[in-house]
């Protein structure tokens, strides 16, 4: 008995041993697992951010080109895009090397996010490619127009990251906000407000490099900007202003009512994404032409849709008519979100002037009460498809776990 | 848990009546009073002025160079684009015969030679017809108001005789006759007034 009860007395504190092993392995395995999942986060945050910070150095670089006509391809805009460039470029690396750690470790759920990881790194090759193409583009043919086979390369590469980044940061958030599920009471009331509130930054920060990429494409296919000496890449007028018409009340919508659902249909995300929005066109297209600083509060008062589309989405929850309500609405507001840039789309049909720089204000403002009425009916359509397909669109990224 | 002081009715025609005050709101500063508003403000006013024009020496010998300056400004508001223009209707080209030996302005200054599109009637590239001479134009892009340019030339004439220099300024947007210099005298092909200057080669 004796040497049974020894026996048991070993077996015990043997199990105790192997119980503590276990525990010490789970719990590096869940420190490490936390620490991949968080290195891909990262890495997706930055090349969000990069693909953010490269997109509004493009957008200032239209201004610049509108306004001094720089003759090298080094000058302030160019610097801000591709060291924003180069900050997605590290993101890609970051987040490549946590996806490959967590694949090689065996978490199959990692296999998810691979088509965020195919779309970071297929665009931030195209945004590699199009650097020296630029450069050298540049060098053989001087002043470049917007739509130019680099610049195409380029603003090609930004969606596809930036839409790869989306993915990858709302598929860890969709992770987590389902972990913290599975946890349910445990968690402390505090972490999880804290949580809620970083994914709701991190989804702002996945949408706005997109928006403003896409934003760059329909302007790349409608602004009468790529004439040059040698190339004459200028869409013809008529078209370029029915894409306008049709284009960007669409993806207004789209992405205020995708940001709606991926921050779970909270207030204040459609908001601060449509005000982020604004802010940035105030920085880099209306406050670098002095003329058009008095136009500001013009500009401004265009938060006021934004937040009434934001208060319907959030007080109407998930019904049908206030998501297409709250598309007519922020869809109708094209003419002016898109101001001042727009004015040489509809120019180019209506009055034909020479659009300068300190003349801009003088002819929108001429031509925004005749223009209006002609395009309100399809903005609104456009508004509403467009948040249906935006609303659909997010559900479809949440409801993947 | 939420209290409501209303009922779901009332909210909802609260809400509609708030949306439509909200969005009515809206449309009328953007349709209508911003547009309006903006619409009255004045334009701006650029009035080009060359300042000082020096030729050094006064008389040249074949074959050798002269020194040709000229100090230009902007007297009035902004300009989007501000061009100073030099001509010089004795030569068909400026290869080899007019050197650039100091310019601040800044963007690169634009060698025309016979044939070549420029524009006309003070409106730049809207009228554009082809040149009878060679010249050169100087601009910066925008130039401020107040901001003064200096630029200096050195000039190699190809025959004796009388040597005839162009010289005119023109601020675009050229909305009124303050939007060149000079403002009365003789038209050069482009159908814009220029000061003519000359000097003898001997």
């Amino acid at each position: 008995m004796k040497h049974f009860g020894k026996k048991v007395e070993y077996s015990t504190s043997n199990r105790k041993k192997k119980d503590f092993k276990n525990h010490s392995r789970s719990a590096a395995r869940s420190i490490l697992d936390l620490y991949l999942h968080m290195r891909f986060l990262i890495g997706c945050t930055l090349v969000s951010i990069g693909i953010c910070v490269s997109t509004s150095g493009g957008s200032w670089d239209i201004t610049n080109h509108l306004l001094n006509k720089p003759e090298t391809f080094f000058s302030a805009p160019h610097a801000i895009l591709y060291s924003g460039v180069a900050l997605a470029m590290l993101g890609s690396a970051v987040m490549f090397q946590g996806w490959r750690q967590h694949s090689s470790a065996g978490q199959h759920y990692y296999t998810k996010p691979k088509i965020s990881i195919i779309l970071v790194l297929s665009g931030i090759a195209m945004l590699v490619v199009a650097g020296p193409i630029d450069f050298s583009w540049h060098s053989a043919f001087g002043l470049d127009g917007l739509l130019s086979p680099p610049h195409f390369i380029l603003l090609t590469g930004m969606i596809a990251s930036s839409t790869g980044s989306m993915l990858g940061i709302n598929l860890c958030i969709n992770r987590d906000a389902g972990s913290r599920d599975k946890e349910g009471g445990e968690s402390d009331l505090m972490r999880t407000r804290q949580r809620k509130q970083i994914s709701h930054i991190l989804t702002i920060i996945s949408v706005m490099p997109v928006w403003i990429s896409l934003d760059g494409l329909i302007g790349m296919f409608s602004l009468p900007f790529s004439n040059t000496q040698y190339f004459h890449f200028n869409p013809d007028a008529s078209v370029a202003a029915v894409l306008a018409t049709i284009a960007y009340p669409f993806l207004i919508s789209l992405i205020l009512c995708l940001s709606f659902r991926l921050g779970t249909k909270r207030f204040g995300i459609l908001s601060v994404i449509g005000a982020i929005y604004l802010m940035i066109n105030i920085i880099t297209v209306i406050i670098p032409n002095e003329s058009l600083i008095l136009t500001l509060p013009f500009y401004l008062v265009n938060i006021i849709p934004i937040i009434i589309a934001d208060t319907l989405l959030s007080v109407l929850d998930n019904k049908f008519y206030s998501i297409c309500f709250a598309g007519a609405i922020v869809g109708s507001i094209f003419l002016m979100i898109q101001y001042p840039l727009i004015t040489h789309i509809y120019n180019e049909v209506f009055t034909k002037q020479p659009v300068w720089p300190s003349l801009t204000s003088s002819i929108y403002f001429g031509m925004i009460s005749k223009i209006y009425p002609l395009i309100i009916g399809p903005a609104i359509a456009m508004g509403m498809v467009g948040a249906i397909v935006g609303y659909k669109i997010g559900h479809r990224i949440t409801s993947i776990d | 848990m939420t209290i409501h002081f209303f009922s779901s009715n009332t909210r909802t025609f609260i809400l509609a009546v708030g949306v439509g005050i909200s969005l009515a709101f809206y449309f009328l500063l953007s349709i209508y009073i911003f547009p309006n508003m903006y619409r009255g403000l004045p334009k701006l006013k650029p009035i080009p002025v060359i300042s000082n024009v020096t030729i050094y020496p006064s008389i040249v010998h074949l074959g050798k160079t002269f020194d040709f300056n000229v100090v230009a400004e902007n007297a009035g508001d902004n300009a989007d684009i501000q061009i100073i223009s030099i001509a010089f209707p004795n030569m068909t080209h400026l290869d080899g015969l007019v050197g650039i030996k100091r310019s601040d302005f800044t963007q690169k200054p634009v060698f025309i030679k016979v044939g070549d599109k420029v524009g006309s009637d003070y409106v730049g590239e809207e009228s554009p017809i082809n040149a009878r001479y060679a010249s050169l134009e100087f601009f910066s892009r925008p130039w401020h108001s107040t901001v003064i340019h200096h630029l200096q030339l050195q000039i190699r004439p190809e025959i004796v005789g009388k040597f005839v220099i162009f010289l005119k300024a023109i601020a675009l947007p050229h909305l009124n006759d303050f939007a060149h210099y000079p403002r009365r005298g003789i038209k050069d092909f482009q159908n814009e007034f220029v000061s003519v200057y000359s000097l003898r080669v001997a």
